[in-house]
């Protein structure tokens, strides 16, 4: 006769071991790696003259704008930071992308060059079709790109920056002007939007809270693409690169209204989060703004209604550049 | 031998054959699922039910002001929908007919976590417009020539 105690005992035992951990997921080093080269690999655009990393300079916060004018390819929206873009809650400015994957989808499109003809050309190179071969057992996939440069990206992550050591206790971590620079940020309610441990990348916001105060002309100036007039002479060269862009970028861009097509999401783009937000010039979906100054002053102006001193936006600037990660730090010493 | 006693042992035998035919084929159809990989497939389902739960207790928790971050609740909505693409992947043994059955219930279900998941994200944009306005009030009503 068996004791009842040994009951469970009995039940567990035909419980596979594997239910009791749960499905983590472990990145091999080869896809990172993979990933990384693809990152910087120019067969991957239409023309092949462009990677990723000519508009997401990695060593400038993940972030450059000025490539797009040198190389006249126009853009509508400003080439976000591509670090710690893993943490946002939704990718692209308004949110199209559900994940990483998608947004590479939308990225590849962008780039102009169809999915078969990149692999194609990446089959081409021997190296490139070994490591697929071993990574995957397949020849060069879409799918297996898009892993690989997911791979990669989730690995761009900064999180040695001053306000991580303050945020871990080490009080000294921030100097006494980002310290008033912070409580300023919470106090003036920036934090409702740029939530979290990343400052951001949590939710939508409209960007014209306060707006009704301030003229149409200022509204259009806001909410305009990425273009002012005077760059006209950078327009697509040919139809067809016309077709591979965004769309209209000189007309007004209505953010997320575009994915949804709700009224309320009129305006409504994803708030970024401002980690190394100090390197990662200009500012805003669409570019509008050039310096970090600026861009608080407007943020404060259009977000919150208030008009800050040119002492206060000076103290947000200073914690603002707490965010900045000590690897960047290191490199601009 | 009496002749009914055999009558009754020849109705018997195909009665026999037969529940034997049986209860092969359900041996040779048991050996088709995988036990494994149907728990494997229930975990899931419990991962999805649990991290439903817990995007609710997000919810709550900011609603009630107890919280504020927004990381959790989008922590929740990154596990929901990873769970559902994880339902994705069918057990093997089932046939295209069950799997077209699936999808199309899993298709609803995506539906109804996409909305949810909508109305989270409108409820993180109102609650951030409120808080401000919290802040802002005091300060505005304070002065009242601002």
């Amino acid at each position: 006769m068996i004791p009842v105690w040994w009951l469970p005992v009995l039940l567990f035992q035909w419980l596979p071991l594997e239910l009791l951990a749960s499905e983590v997921e472990i990145t091999p080093q080869p896809l990172i790696e993979l990933g990384r080269q693809l990152f910087h690999d120019t067969r991957l655009s239409k023309k092949g003259d462009v990677a990723c990393s000519h508009c997401h300079n990695l060593q400038l916060g993940g972030q450059i704008l000025a490539v797009f004018r040198s190389i006249r390819k126009p853009m509508r929206r400003n080439a976000p930071s591509i670090y710690n873009v893993v943490f946002n809650f939704r990718q692209t400015w308004d949110g199209r992308a559900q994940n990483l994957a998608e947004q590479i989808d939308l990225t590849m499109a962008t780039m102009g060059a169809p999915w078969q003809e990149v692999a194609t050309r990446l089959q081409a190179n021997n190296k490139v079709a070994q490591q697929f071969q071993q990574l995957f057992g397949t020849p060069v996939t879409r799918e297996g790109i898009t892993q690989a440069l997911v791979a990669f990206q989730k690995t761009l992550t900064t999180l040695d920056a001053p306000y991580d050591r303050y945020r871990a206790g080490d009080s000294s971590a921030l100097t006494e002007e980002q310290h008033k620079g912070l409580l300023l940020f919470e106090s003036l309610g920036c934090n409702s939007c740029h939530d979290g441990e990343h400052l951001g990348g949590t939710q939508f916001q409209s960007i014209a809270l306060f707006f009704q105060i301030g003229s149409d002309q200022d509204l259009i100036q806001l909410t305009k693409g990425i273009r002012s007039d005077s760059d006209t002479n950078d327009q697509p060269q040919t139809e067809e690169d016309h077709d591979t862009e965004l769309g209209d970028f000189a007309a007004v861009d209505t953010g997320r209204y575009e994915v949804t097509g709700r009224d309320e999401d009129h305006l409504v783009f994803k708030v970024p989060n401002l980690r190394n937000v100090a390197l990662t010039a200009p500012y805003f979906h669409n570019g509008s703004s050039s310096t970090l100054d600026q861009a608080i002053f407007e943020m404060a102006e259009h977000q919150l209604g208030i008009i800050l001193s040119a002492h206060q936006t000076h103290l947000l600037v200073e914690f603002l550049k707490s965010l900045t990660s000590e690897q960047f730090n290191r490199a601009h010493r | 031998m009496s002749q009914p006693a055999q009558q009754k042992q020849k109705n018997i035998l195909p009665l026999l054959i037969a529940a034997f035919a049986l209860l092969l084929l359900f041996y040779l159809n048991s050996d088709e699922v995988d036990q494994q990989a149907h728990q494997q497939y229930l975990s899931r389902i419990s991962h999805l039910v649990e991290h439903n739960a817990s995007y609710s207790a997000e919810l709550l928790s900011l609603n009630q002001r107890r919280k504020r971050s927004l990381s959790r609740l989008n922590h929740q909505s990154k596990e929901l929908h990873h769970d559902l693409e994880l339902l994705y992947q069918f057990p093997s043994w089932l046939d295209e007919k069950q799997h077209t059955e699936l999808q199309k219930e899993l298709q609803k279900l995506k539906r109804q976590i996409e909305h949810r998941v909508d109305l989270g994200e409108r409820f993180a944009r109102a609650r951030s417009s409120y808080l401000n306005s919290l802040i802002q009030l005091p300060a505005v009503t304070s002065h009242p020539t601002h």
